[in-house]
């Protein structure tokens, strides 16, 4: 701490200038909230609040056809790669916590650098397979894309999940009888729970964002994702606003929500790779 | 693990091979021996030198924003002696943009900065200002407009790794340098910086590579448009792979991308080594 006493005036100061400070910096997430629930008679007026709210745009935005399609095509998309993620990422996140082998460190650092890889050099690479395979314009080749490219921080975050519980509980259970898979079964992943979850989440957030690929490996519009659906709207000749601005929030609050809850089990796994990396 | 090694590497052999082999439209591998046209082709490209810099105007532009708002909210949160949780909360609120999809984020200024229906032209027509204000379509300030969103997105982020590399600082510093009889801003110059110093130097690295390869916000905004003045690499790269389907080209373009990564990231290790 650099300043270890301030008057209590300065104090209230300091806190409201910090809010203010904070409301503006969001100010704009903040004026797309409040134009979704502007009637679409008055769909950008000058003031702040609209002068009388409807939900009648968010009521249209969820009995649309498209939409809840590629909501719908997103989450399948999001919670099967970040099972994929997390079910890979368990034994490599385990096996960097617990044991000790000679390329430890160069593996953990490989990982570090594997981000930096452009995605879209993966995506041309990932195109030319699919296609190759049959399986272009279907959801696999995007779960195997958002699978690998969100391991890596999977990988770290539970790496340090798992280092923060005891290593006893799990040698008093090995002394027990059990074998290690079935000690980090049975024991540790409880533990661990909310170290998982969060890691889940994380990576169901990611790949729930994720549009380079989603553009690049889907053509028909009923298997389009979210983020795909909402940019092709953009980008018409006639935007219907009063649609788009719902559906832009409906798509995101909650994730926003959900990071909120989460956000301080992940925090230490990336700050983790920034000043270890 | 070996899974993982194997879906790493083979996308940049494949790639590799890519930028040497395949020749024209399509994926169709020429037996000709490898050599260097498709590199040759990029090079000669007459926009290559400018969508080059445009790439490292935006990564580095969007880099020094980055790190110095990051660094200036992060001291902020970290030295003011408020309650705990008054401080958690407010660093919460500032993550909301970095938890929103990029393609929400770039939809949203596209809105704001909507020469007709966005609250900032509304606003200047309202008080009868001539100007006629729509960066994205304009191309002096496409690039920049393009360049702040990305800012304002992802400094979050940043300031987030800079608080925690911030609160590992031992405080016993602090107090033998104000013991010493240090001021506040000596404080910051010659303890702060220089003990997250390898932090910032590291984040800044991955930032620029990262920022350099990042294509989501560019296209939705603009698509590099208007005549290509916000066009980066990567746009480029897609637009030579997806548009005209020239895949050994574009592979060759993404790969001198990633050559530049690969020696900035050298240099900055390189600097960290010597400390």
């Amino acid at each position: 701490m650099l300043i270890s006493r301030m008057s209590r005036w300065l104090k209230v100061v300091c806190c409201c200038g910090l809010s203010l400070l904070a409301v503006i910096y969001i100010s704009p997430y903040l004026w797309m909230i409040m134009s979704s629930f502007r009637p679409s008679t008055e769909p950008f007026a000058l003031r702040i609040f609209p002068r009388s709210w409807t939900i009648a745009n968010y009521i249209s935005v969820l009995q649309d056809k498209e939409f809840l399609a590629s909501a719908f095509n997103s989450f399948k998309v999001a919670s099967i790669s970040a099972s994929l993620a997390l079910v890979l990422g368990i034994p490599a996140g385990y096996s960097f916590a617990r044991f000790r082998f000679s390329s430890r460190d160069l593996m953990m650092s490989f990982l570090m650098v594997v981000p930096t890889f452009p995605g879209i050099l993966l995506a041309i690479t990932l195109f030319v397979m699919a296609v190759k395979f049959g399986v272009y314009d279907t959801h696999y080749p995007l779960i195997l894309a958002n699978t690998l490219i969100n391991l890596p921080f999977t990988i770290w975050n539970l790496r340090t999940v798992f280092e923060a519980t005891s290593r006893e509980i799990e040698e008093s259970a090995m002394v027990e009888g059990c074998s290690r898979l079935l000690a980090l079964i049975k024991v540790v992943l409880p533990i661990t729970l909310p170290g998982l979850a969060s890691t889940f989440a994380f990576v169901y957030i990611l790949s729930w964002n994720e549009y380079l690929f989603a553009t690049t490996f889907i053509a028909t519009s009923e298997k389009r994702l979210i983020t795909t659906t909402m940019a092709s709207a953009i980008g018409q000749f006639n935007v219907n606003y009063a649609k788009l601005i719902p559906a832009a929030v409906l798509s995101t609050l909650p994730l926003i929500a959900l990071f909120m809850l989460i956000q301080r089990y992940i925090i230490k796994g990336l700050a983790m790779g920034s000043t270890k990396g | 693990m070996f899974f993982f090694t194997l879906l790493a590497i083979y996308p940049s052999v494949f790639v590799i091979i890519l930028s040497f082999f395949a020749h024209g439209k399509g994926t169709n591998l020429s037996v000709a021996l490898p050599n260097l046209s498709n590199f040759i082709a990029v090079w000669k490209d007459p926009n290559f030198g400018k969508i080059l810099s445009q790439t490292l105007f935006y990564a580095g532009v969007a880099t020094i924003l980055h790190i110095l708002l990051g660094f200036t909210f992060a001291l902020l949160l970290n030295i003011l002696p408020l309650h705990p949780f008054f401080i958690r909360t407010i660093r919460t609120i500032f993550l909301i943009p970095w938890a929103i999809t990029p393609t929400v984020v770039a939809i949203l200024f596209r809105l704001i900065l909507h020469p007709q229906v966005g609250p900032i032209a509304i606003f200047l027509k309202s008080i009868g200002s001539p100007i006629v204000f729509g960066p994205l379509g304009q191309p002096a300030y496409a690039l920049l407009s393009v360049t702040l969103t990305n800012v304002w997105m992802f400094t979050p982020f940043y300031m987030l790794m800079i608080l925690s590399a911030l609160q590992a600082i031992d405080p016993g510093l602090y107090e033998a340098a104000v013991v010493d009889g240090a001021g506040g801003s000596q404080q910051v110059f010659f303890i702060t910086i220089p003990m997250i110093k390898n932090t910032l130097l590291t984040l800044g690295m991955f930032d620029f590579v990262t920022t350099a390869a990042y294509f989501d916000l560019t296209w939705i905004m603009t698509q590099g448009g208007p005549v290509r003045t916000s066009e980066i690499i990567p746009t480029w790269v897609y637009r030579t792979a997806f548009q005209s389907f020239e895949f050994g080209k574009a592979s060759a373009i993404g790969l001198i991308l990633f050559l530049i990564s690969v020696t900035v990231s050298i240099i900055v290790l390189r600097a960290l080594d010597k400390e």
